[in-house]
């Protein structure tokens, strides 16, 4: 399904932003408050989309490589798109732009850089 | 109903949104006591006027002002305090049962709510009028027992859990004074978050539990205040029925509309 958005996906402006945020670098991993500040959502609201997305097959997710104990902190549990929803991410961004151009509602267009 | 019978406290429909709004709107508030005060007028309001919402977008805004007057909007604000009538006889009583489930249900969490913090306004050595603290304790009693006896536990369970966030943020002793460098999240924030995790389904629990604290530990060590991290915790736990809706879908294999 290539064509048009999956059933259960709603394109809000808030799942526009944050694909939008991660399209920036398709292949780079990010946590959750890094994808929040790279689509400049507030903070705290992303994880039912990452969430909506990861249970669409768009987005994968797994827990960094790292010792809790050496880092000092739990472990970030890092996103990222897979192919194939990248590529659904664009054309369904391409299919909500256009409906949300014509009620003026288009959304800023995103920094391609995130957080370090 | 008759005119003279004593008023019914009415909670709307809309109540769990407008619960997670003014639970996100008190955790905005640094001052403990305002943020008390507050919560009872809040209660109040929501029990004459209906518009929690409104008054949760209210505090926002009072909350948000750097010139320093929400105390005393605050303190004119606690003229409008108002608590429903005692009851007095069984036809009270008869009223709340033949209410809507919601109604109801968020009529327990507002007076359990204003339980607490009338007991610890008491421990402080606050001066308050008898016949009112006895009237929202026997007020709270009578709800939960009816409460309780009608509905299943499913959704009390998961107002309760809201009340029970709430209490978090009214026990919360404000403690942003000390020092200057955050490298640990604060309290409050944790247990908010703790909170929010708790709302999701047993199983995902242990994953955004660490999920959670891991950004707010982040927010912490880039220097965030204590009250951006309460306002992260805070939007998590007004969000956690989403995550959760999304959570469910995945287990059945569905979708969220």
């Amino acid at each position: 399904m290539m064509n048009g958005k999956p059933p259960g996906l709603r394109m809000t402006l808030a799942t526009q932003l944050a694909l939008r945020a991660m399209l920036a670098e398709p292949t780079r991993e990010m946590y959750g408050l890094q994808i929040c500040q790279a689509a400049e959502l507030p903070s705290g609201t992303i994880h039912p989309i990452l969430a909506r997305l990861e249970r669409l097959g768009w987005l994968e997710s797994h827990w960094e490589d790292a010792v809790p104990q050496e880092e000092g902190r739990p472990r970030r549990r890092y996103y990222r798109l897979t192919e194939d929803g990248a590529e659904r991410a664009r054309i369904a961004l391409a299919q909500a732009t256009t409906s949300t151009a014509a009620l003026g509602l288009r959304p800023r267009p995103r920094p391609a850089s995130g957080l370090a | 109903m008759k005119a003279s019978d004593p008023p019914v406290p009415v909670i709307d429909s809309e109540g769990p949104a407008q619960i997670r709004e003014l639970v996100l709107a008190l955790a905005f508030i640094p001052d403990p006591d305002i943020r008390a005060q507050a919560l009872e007028q809040g209660f109040a309001l929501h029990t004459d006027s209906k518009d929690l919402a409104g008054f949760g977008r209210l505090l926002l805004a009072l909350a948000a002002d750097p010139s320093g007057t929400a105390a005393g909007i605050f303190d004119t604000m606690l003229g409008i305090l108002t608590i429903p009538e005692r009851p007095r006889n069984s036809r009270f009583r008869d009223a709340i049962f033949d209410l809507p489930s919601d109604v109801a249900l968020h009529t327990v969490v507002g007076l359990a709510i204003v339980h607490a913090r009338l007991g610890r306004l008491i421990g402080r050595g606050c001066s308050l009028d008898l016949g009112q603290i006895l009237l929202v304790m026997r007020l709270f009693f009578a709800f939960r027992d009816l409460i309780r006896a009608r509905f299943s536990g499913k959704e009390l369970e998961r107002d309760m859990l809201i009340a029970r966030g709430m209490f978090q943020i009214l026990n919360y002793q404000d403690d942003s004074a000390r020092g200057t460098g955050v490298r640990r999240p604060g309290a409050l924030a944790g247990r908010l978050a703790s909170a929010a995790a708790r709302l999701l389904p047993a199983e995902d629990r242990p994953r955004y539990q660490e999920e959670f604290r891991a950004e707010l530990v982040d927010l912490a060590q880039g220097q965030s205040s204590r009250q951006a991290q309460v306002a992260y915790a805070s939007r998590l736990l007004a969000s956690a029925w989403q995550l959760r809706a999304e959570l469910r879908a995945l287990r059945r294999g569905g979708a969220v509309q």
